[in-house]
């Protein structure tokens, strides 16, 4: 992206995305070992904390905006932090009884991931599927990523995974292109060739 | 096959791809991409796929609406300034709200990044008030402006910096006036606080109110424009009552900058003949859209001017 | 009397043969089945199926074209009912609300029953809305004139406050799901001060966040990585998709007259004020028909009542949508305005003129509007059951590739953007973790559909009045609203009082 940022945001934010990615990953440090993660009410503490966060830069950045235009998203803002010190009291509030788990009462193993893994996994195949789908156009990248994630989670039949993925591009083909003639990010190998209706796409995407 | 007619197929062959090659040079050949900067079903979008098959007709080529919305057009202008200047994409553009984004931000195109085509539609803007107001002509409502500043507040359809909010304070300084002005974002919303009685006076567009003058809901005090409408032959202009103040929203094509000459009289010409289509004509009428046809070279001189105004403006007081 | 009855229905008697020849006939049911489909999947949305179509229907008639228009209205309403109940993933956003009660029903094996429900609830709810809009069209266009920007900010606020019934079990979280909505709501640039607010520079967010992009990141996407972090090699069985003795909404009708009721009083409300939609229609019935149940906190644990108020509310909004639209050019919702584009590229301009010039056209389009409705018991339901529900019946690891596909080539197309897919795809996480954690979704959609609204006509009822507060308070209608509001909030504590007095008198009695 191209757009300019204040100066404050960019460091402020990789900050507050250091400390969930630091909890996620030491859930999945955790989670491949034992049964029960980060306990409940840790992340429900730090949640808060990086939600906090989070009010602090959004006020900030309404410095330069008009007092009539700042009033609302102040006041709002000023209402979640104080939801969120709430939240932050009562979840510290929890940890130091010794209850970590959801409901409250029975020590009940909970995993914020269901399969800390595969979750990375799925996440890491979205952001290449998205990528994909850029780069050498839709068809091309939802075939990969339908084939990849359904045998990356285990699913080997690879009939009925072929099978459905001929239907399903099928059936948006006939949908957006056939009867909406809606324009899909071009395959790569149809590139410079056909003049079809394609996404005007900037590099700036 | 025998060797002779396979050596003249071949032949055949290289010949016709010669005449495809010298063919290529044709314009238009392939399908031509219009960019919209607004979403299907906005006026913008409604205009541009009224006419799009009378353009086809006379243009000889297909042509596809692509809507690129966002920013109040400026995503799509940027990406018809950034596109290949080869002929095969061209877009709507807005004025003078194309140019009043480059004045109060930081845009990716200014006046020289695009090639303008053609002109279709000049919307001069309006002062209006419910048919039972206390201000039967303008000189009432200026008369009220000067006794009472800033407490008349006047809707306008668009928001800070719209040609509408430019227009008011243009009137503001000519006249020694002070308005409340009143932003609503669009027009459906503010003409029906008008007609409810939830504002006193609005400034739009004539197109989105003759029909409503001729219902006797509404009456317009002034139209912003050098001449009297067609469309609304009756109602004075703002330089008849004594303020000269042109004012109005200008739809046309123009393509990203650097189209060859051909191609902008090509499609220059062909736009004008479908604007001169009986049936589209017509239909235009039964719609309220008034036509203006500029041909490239008044268009060009439209555009500059616009963009000079606008400039004079922000730099004297700068409206945001 | 005999005179006036034939002014009201001789341009609807003659509209109707209009409407019944072949092809209009068959215009609205492949508009109603087009809608369906769209409607059933999770990033299309009707305004954007009617938007497309409109180009499409240069050639046609007009009532060719306005037929398919209104069948993929109701339809699209319906449908976005589908994958609400099957996979707890909204197909258009009023659909948000049929999930809190169709879901767990799926859940209880209950599914077929639910879809009926929705089906009958859309149709009822759709039939009411259309005849409101043949009868009663110009007196309720002077209901949409008397509401002004002070009208409109009691309106969301009243809206706003119906989030006061979804906070759930936890409040806290509630609240700030809702100020999180809220807080999205204000991205982009202020229109009264032309300043950008949450936009960091980028020309992208400067219009402001799109629902459908915060939808189907927030609603669809979760579910999917789920499934596919749960890698089931399994999908429904036959047995969960049937309908079980005792299900029939026949049998059952008396219990959903209250819901259907408040569905078809609070859509057609909804629907003739511009700016709000099927959605908050929805919200509102179902809060309503909740409030004033004796079961409350059966509702959002799979009681059938709460689908069938969400269904009617938000089909009722359709028609009732149409009525400011025809009438004063004025769109009451979101597919509403593509349609009134529909007209307008056909030089049909919207308006008394547009009753007196063409009525058969008005009036063929009003009756569309109720036969859609009604078309729609036919192919909702076992139609519905036997088709759409069938693709629950895949491996669920093969739905959710499926639903990836799905929600980046709807939200795609909704503007070629890139961009939004890439923001999709953050609230899918966000909407991960928030399920996770137990923050409910359904109040930041509420608080971003409602809160831009709220604060720009308060604004503009301030800028108006030249700052004074009291302008709130004038008009009968903002009395009322603000009445109701305050009533809604406060009804929880009302009720303690009044359950704590009874119980002190049957303890003294």
């Amino acid at each position: 992206m191209d757009w300019p940022a204040p100066p404050y945001v960019a460091p402020v934010l990789s900050a507050a995305s250091v400390v969930p990615a630091a909890s996620a990953s030491a859930g999945l440090a955790y989670g491949s070992r034992m049964r029960v993660v980060v306990s409940y009410a840790v992340l429900e503490a730090v949640t808060a904390a990086v939600l906090l966060l989070l009010c602090a830069v959004l006020w900030l950045s309404l410095a330069e905006v008009p007092e009539s235009a700042r009033l609302f998203p102040q006041a709002i803002l000023l209402v979640f932090a104080v939801l969120c010190t709430v939240f932050l009291a009562r979840s510290l509030r929890r940890l130091r009884h010794g209850r970590t788990d959801p409901s409250g009462d029975a020590p009940v193993p909970w995993r914020f991931f269901r399969h800390p893994t595969r979750f990375g996994l799925v996440v890491a195949l979205l952001v290449g599927y998205v990528a994909a789908v850029q780069v050498a156009g839709y068809f091309s990248g939802t075939a990969t990523m339908f084939v990849a994630l359904t045998v990356l989670m285990g699913y080997r039949a690879m009939m009925p995974i072929l099978v459905s993925l001929a239907a399903f591009l099928a059936f948006i083909w006939v949908v957006f292109i056939l009867a909406f003639e809606r324009p899909l990010p071009q395959e790569f190998f149809l590139r410079g060739s056909l003049h079809v209706p394609v996404s005007v796409e900037t590099v700036h995407g | 096959m025998t060797g002779k007619s396979l050596t003249a197929a071949l032949a055949a062959l290289g010949l016709g791809a010669v005449a495809v090659g010298t063919a290529v040079a044709e314009y238009p050949e392939q399908p031509i991409t219009v960019i919209v900067a607004f979403s299907p079903g906005g006026g913008t979008d409604v205009a541009a796929r009224s006419i799009e098959p009378y353009i086809e007709k006379y243009l000889g080529a297909d042509l596809t609406i692509l809507n690129k919305p966002g920013a109040g057009g400026e995503v799509g202008f940027t990406a018809l300034a950034q596109a290949e200047p080869d002929g095969y994409t061209i877009g709507f553009i807005n004025l003078p709200a194309m140019f009043a984004y480059s004045y109060e931000r930081r845009t990716e195109y200014s006046r020289e990044s695009f090639t303008p085509i053609a002109n279709l539609v000049y919307d001069p803007g309006i002062l209006a008030v419910r048919a039972d107001s206390p201000f039967e002509s303008l000189a009432d409502l200026i008369a009220y402006g000067q006794e009472n500043p800033g407490a008349l507040p006047i809707g306008t359809s668009g928001s800070v910096g719209s040609s509408e909010h430019l227009a008011i304070k243009q009137l503001e300084n000519k006249t020694g006036t002070k308005f409340n002005h009143v932003p609503f974002g669009s027009t459906a919303p503010l003409r029906t606080a008008l007609l409810g009685g939830h504002i006193p006076v609005a400034a739009f567009n004539l197109g989105e109110a003759t029909q409503y003058q001729e219902e006797g809901q509404l009456r317009i005090l002034g139209v912003m424009a050098a001449e009297r409408s067609g469309m609304a032959a009756d109602t004075p202009t703002f330089i008849e009552q004594g303020v000269d103040l042109v004012a109005g929203s200008s739809r046309g094509i123009a393509g990203p900058a650097g189209l060859p000459v051909e191609v902008v009289t090509k499609l220059s010409a062909a736009i004008g003949q479908a604007m001169d289509d009986p049936e589209y004509v017509e239909s235009a009428r039964k719609a309220d859209v008034p036509l203006n046809y500029q041909a490239s070279d008044a268009y060009t001189a439209f555009i500059v001017q616009t963009d000079e105004n606008l400039a004079a403006v922000w730099a004297e007081d700068p409206w945001k | 009397m005999a005179e006036t009855l034939w002014t009201l229905f001789g341009p609807l008697w003659h509209a109707l043969s209009v409407v019944l020849q072949w092809q209009n006939v068959v215009a609205i049911v492949v508009g109603t089945v087009a809608g369906m489909v769209v409607g059933s999947l999770p990033g299309l949305s009707a305004t954007m199926a009617i938007a497309i179509l409109i180009p499409l229907t240069f050639t046609l008639d007009p009532l060719v074209a306005l037929g398919m228009m209104a069948g993929i209205y109701n339809g699209a309403m319906y449908g976005g009912a589908i994958p609400a109940i099957l996979l707890r993933i909204p197909g258009t956003p009023p659909s948000i609300v049929t999930t809190f009660d169709g879901y767990p029903m799926a859940q209880r094996g209950q599914a077929a029953y639910a879809l009926k429900i929705a089906c009958v609830s859309s149709a009822i709810g759709g039939t009411v809305s259309a005849i409101s809009l043949m009868l009663f069209a110009p007196p309720l266009a002077q209901v949409t004139l008397m509401f002004g920007p002070a009208e409109y900010f009691w309106v969301a606020v009243f809206g706003l406050s119906s989030i006061a019934v979804l906070l759930g079990a936890d409040p806290i979280k509630g609240l700030m799901s809702a100020c999180f909505g809220l807080l999205l709501g204000m991205v982009g640039l202020d229109m009264v001060t032309g300043h950008e607010r949450f936009a960091f520079g980028n020309r992208y967010l400067l219009d402001g966040l799109n629902l459908i992009v915060v939808l189907t990141g927030l609603y669809a996407i979760p579910p999917a990585i789920m499934m596919a972090e749960d890698a089931l090699t399994k999908g429904l069985s036959a047995k969960d998709l049937a309908i079980g003795p005792g299900e029939s909404v026949l049998a059952n009708w008396r219990g959903f007259v209250p819901a259907w009721l408040r569905g078809g009083f609070f859509g057609i409300l909804v629907g003739i004020l511009p700016g709000t939609g099927g959605s908050m229609a929805a919200f509102l019935a179902y809060n309503e028909t909740k409030r004033s149940a004796r079961d409350q906190n059966s509702f959002g644990k799979g009681n059938p009542v709460g689908v069938a108020a969400a269904e009617c509310g938000n089909n009722a909004d359709n028609a009732a949508a149409m009525i400011p639209a025809l009438t004063l050019g004025v769109p009451g919702s979101g597919v509403s305005a593509v349609i009134l584009a529909g007209l307008l590229v056909h030089g049909l301009q919207p308006g008394p003129q547009l009753f007196r010039d063409n009525p058969d056209i008005v009036y063929g389009f009003m009756i569309q509007m109720l036969l859609t409705s009604v078309l729609l018991i036919g192919f909702g339901g076992p139609f519905a059951v036997r088709t759409f529900a069938q693709v629950l019946r895949l491996p669920r690891v093969l739905l959710a590739p499926m639903i990836f596909g799905l929600a980046v080539v709807g939200v795609y197309t909704l503007n070629n953007s890139l961009f939004e897919v890439w923001l999709m795809l953050g609230f899918g996480l966000v909407g991960y973790a928030m399920d996770r954690l137990k923050f409910p979704l359904a109040p930041v959609i509420l608080g971003l559909i409602l809160g831009g609204m709220a604060e720009q006509q308060l604004r503009l009822t301030l800028l108006i009045n030249l700052g004074d507060w009291t302008a709130l308070f004038r008009s009968p209608i903002s009395l009322i609203l603000f009445g109701l509001t305050l009533l809604i909030l406060l009804w929880p504590i009302l009720r303690a009082w009044r359950d704590r007095a009874r119980q002190m008198a049957d303890e003294r009695g």
